[in-house]
């Protein structure tokens, strides 16, 4: 088998850089939202976003160190640190929890924010 | 958003992989009815930008999770042709593709990073629009 993987790093690759500019952009709107609607919910929403945006930093670092190893010769896919594999393998699975987890705190609190924005629009509020 | 792991390995990780991955689906379905929540409130481009985009990251993460649950059996990936015609002993070894798995392969991937972007466009047009109308208010 001689599979070229070339396409699929580099759609894997915008899709990375592509869910950090979507966190970047969400990290702005909960910034603005804070300055000029108030309220706990861009809080939420800024704080969980700039978390997961660290995470998936984590993993794209992880991504490149893994494909820098096995770009070596003789191939290295196993890092030269005294870890084995499984406990990456949990890491990773711990780290995609915690990644969705903060995922559906900023879904929560962006649909709290647009009901409130509904409640401004209709007068409830202020 | 979407990351791989080996399919070998700790099977406590793939566990808590699975449980992240059903966790992530949800956020984003929340992330869709957040942004609808929004444009209902009030209908501006931004909004709709907000909402298409995230939509199609839900359609393009469904597909994938499909796909990782085995409700959707996708063989095709670009070069698989090459591939199996390399081991094949005769050409009547390499299978069949069906026509919807290459526009499932390409189209959930264009679906995911055209979310991506849009989403993204979404939230900093949407930013710049509150502050925007947050100055013109203060002055």
């Amino acid at each position: 088998m001689t599979t070229d993987f070339t396409v699929h790093s580099v759609i894997m690759g915008a899709e990375m850089l592509g869910a950090l500019l979507l966190l970047a952009a969400m990290i702005y709107f909960a910034m603005a939202a804070a300055r000029r609607r108030g309220g706990w919910w861009p809080y939420v929403l800024g704080w969980s976003a700039a978390s997961n945006t660290l995470l998936a930093g984590t993993f794209i670092a992880a991504e490149v160190v893994m494909f820098l190893l096995m770009a070596r010769t003789p191939s290295a896919l196993t890092p030269p640190v005294a870890v084995d594999f499984e406990t990456w393998h949990l890491l990773a699975g711990i780290l995609t929890l915690v990644t969705g987890a903060l995922t559906l705190v900023t879904g929560l609190s962006l649909i709290v924010g647009g009901w409130r924005e509904g409640l401004v629009k209709r007068g409830r509020r202020k | 958003m979407c990351t791989t792991v080996a399919t070998v390995g700790s099977p406590a990780g793939e566990v808590l992989y699975e449980y992240g991955l059903r966790l992530e689906m949800l956020g984003i379905l929340a992330l869709v009815l957040g942004s609808l929540r929004f444009l209902t409130a009030r209908v501006t481009m931004s909004r709709w930008m907000l909402f298409g985009g995230m939509t199609a990251l839900l359609v393009g993460m469904g597909v994938h999770f499909a796909e990782m649950h085995g409700m959707l059996g996708v063989e095709y990936y670009p070069g698989w042709r090459k591939d199996y015609a390399e081991d094949a002993w005769s050409p009547a070894d390499i299978p069949v593709c069906a026509w919807w798995e290459p526009l499932t392969w390409w189209g959930q991937r264009v679906l995911r990073l055209a979310g991506l972007a849009l989403g993204a466009g979404g939230f900093l047009l949407e930013a710049r629009l509150m502050l925007r109308e947050g100055t013109r208010r203060a002055g």
